[in-house]
């Protein structure tokens, strides 16, 4: 489903990421850890579209979308849940979730703020609370219920375990794994990585922007 | 103590003026949620439409110089294709602002961003000066010479239709911003732009459209502004600082809100410009404005600062 050839990526003139081959299939979960400032998060921005690589290809079912702009990605089927949440702290819960709709039919909206608040209860009761208002918890759930509302195909996650309680984290890569049941394709990036690793088929370790190894999850 | 006639007829007069300083107001407002950037080029986008308007409707018999070389040899067009071309000529000027703005510099530091905007009103600026050198015009309104009494005060169309217009304005931009799947965007980006980015808004398209409206807005007031006053470079950029002041009041953030401070800023100027207060000179009339302006300033500052603490707590 998700194709990455030969990528290179970096910030101005500052290289980051160096000859990136990777490909995920749909209802795997490929787990990314690394060391801090290893070009992890930067490799979900290049996929996401928000970085433009310097060399190599972004290829999503079968269509090249290398150069296209994050808007497209997402209605192509990506989405991403960024590292630090970023919810748009002024609007409520309800409309930082549409907001991950632009270009979604609203069927399928519907059906998705369904499934949301299913997966996320909380986020139900909160609905028409200011998002800025909600505990570190309730916010990551929040971004992830951004991520999923244009019901994606390959759903990309940053740090989701970043300064949260470890049952929460244990709730969220439970999560995670029926999301994959269901046919989602899942990179997740993570600083805590036995979790991630439990949760993954196969793990990507990046050192210096290159890929240290990839191999199959022994299931932490 | 006060003259009741005085007062009625400041007080519509305040309106009228706090219609216009709003026009420009919301037109900033607008531009900064989407940029974060003081967009004084409006100031120079309005002083464009407005001469536009004037150059094709004005009576060529009435303008300066008229019967020596120097007359400027106006069109005489109907008012309605006139302000239509004034208004997509703002739109316009604030696309192509917009799309250097929100484009290479998108990720450029605000401040430089709003210096700019500040060097693009002195370029449009310069230009209509260019075009039309020392021109300080009458303006036909495009809603007629009429005047009506209105609880005792004489009130022209033009002011009338401002004021509605003006309120027509906010209510559906206000709509739009705070009910609408692209008003919901458009507040996502005012948040953050990058976050926005990453979840699919996209950012270009809907900044360039707002910018777009923004732009209409500020050809729009240039439009409306000099029947009531005159066509010239320092009486627009006058009005632009006003309706910053009101922009200021409502904090750049609430559309009513900066309606609200135009308005107070108008009802000000009018009554101790029309003397409901005595005579007050120019000087002291501008202090008194200044006046207004910091202690609302300090009012805004003092409720964010308390709903920043309230959610802190």
């Amino acid at each position: 489903m998700l194709e990455i050839e030969s990528l290179r990526a970096g910030y101005g003139r500052l290289p980051v990421l160096f000859d990136i081959d990777l490909t995920v299939d749909q209802g795997e979960v490929l787990a990314i850890v690394g060391p801090n400032g290893a070009g992890k998060s930067t490799l979900l921005k290049c996929i996401i579209g928000v970085v433009t690589p310097t060399a190599g290809r972004v290829v999503f079912d079968g269509v090249r979308v290398t150069h296209e702009p994050p808007h497209l990605r997402v209605e192509r089927g990506m989405a991403l849940s960024p590292e630090g949440r970023r919810i748009f702290a002024s609007l409520s819960v309800r409309e930082n979730l549409l907001a991950g709709a632009a270009r979604t039919p609203s069927d399928v909206v519907e059906g998705q703020l369904e499934r949301i608040y299913a997966l996320f209860p909380i986020l139900e009761e909160r609905t028409g609370q200011e998002a800025g208002s909600l505990s570190g918890g309730e916010q990551q759930m929040l971004a992830i219920g951004r991520a999923l509302i244009s019901a994606p195909k390959m759903l990309l996650i940053d740090e989701p375990s970043m300064g949260l309680a470890p049952l929460i984290v244990a709730g969220l890569y439970r999560t995670l794994g029926e999301l994959a049941a269901e046919g989602i394709g899942i990179i997740v990036v993570d600083e805590r990585s036995t979790e991630a690793i439990s949760a993954a088929d196969r793990v990507c370790v990046i050192e210096k922007g290159r890929i240290a190894s990839l191999t199959a999850s022994t299931g932490g | 103590m006060f003259d009741p006639f005085i007062v009625k007829a400041s007080l519509v007069t305040g309106v009228a003026l706090g219609a216009l300083y709003g026009i420009l107001a919301v037109s900033l407002v607008l531009s900064f949620r989407m940029s974060r950037i003081v967009a004084f080029v409006h100031g120079g986008i309005a002083l464009c439409s407005a001469f536009l308007y004037w150059y094709l409707t004005a009576n060529p018999a009435r303008t300066s110089g008229h019967g020596t070389n120097l007359a400027y040899a106006t069109k005489e067009w109907p008012k309605a294709p006139a302000v239509i071309l004034a208004v997509l000529l703002g739109a316009g000027l604030a696309a192509l602002f917009a799309w250097v703005a929100t484009g290479r510099m998108a990720r450029w530091p605000r401040v430089t961003v709003t210096t700019f905007a500040l060097g693009g009103m002195l370029i449009f600026t310069g230009i209509t000066q260019e075009i039309w050198p020392g021109a300080f015009e009458i303006v036909p309104s495009p809603f007629g010479k009429g005047r009506v009494t209105l609880w005792g005060a004489n009130v022209s169309h033009h002011q009338i239709a401002v004021i509605a217009l003006l309120v027509f304005l906010v209510i559906v931009l206000h709509f739009v911003v705070t009910r609408t799947k692209t008003g919901v965007q458009m507040r996502a980006i005012s948040d953050d732009v990058e976050a926005a980015e990453m979840v699919g808004v996209p950012v270009r398209k809907i900044s360039m459209g707002v910018w777009c409206i923004s732009g209409a807005l500020a050809g729009l007031g240039g439009v409306l502004l000099t029947p009531m006053t005159r066509l010239g470079a320092s009486v627009i950029l006058f009005v632009l600082i006003r309706s910053l002041a009101g922009a200021v009041l409502g904090g750049f953030k609430s559309l009513p809100l900066a309606l609200l401070g135009a308005m107070l800023f108008g009802q000000v100027e009018a009554h101790t410009a029309g003397g409901t207060f005595g005579k007050i000179s120019s000087g002291w009339r501008e202090v008194i404005l200044m006046a207004v302006l910091f202690v609302g300033v300090v009012i805004v500052a003092r409720r964010k600062q308390s709903q920043f603490r309230l959610a802190e707590t």
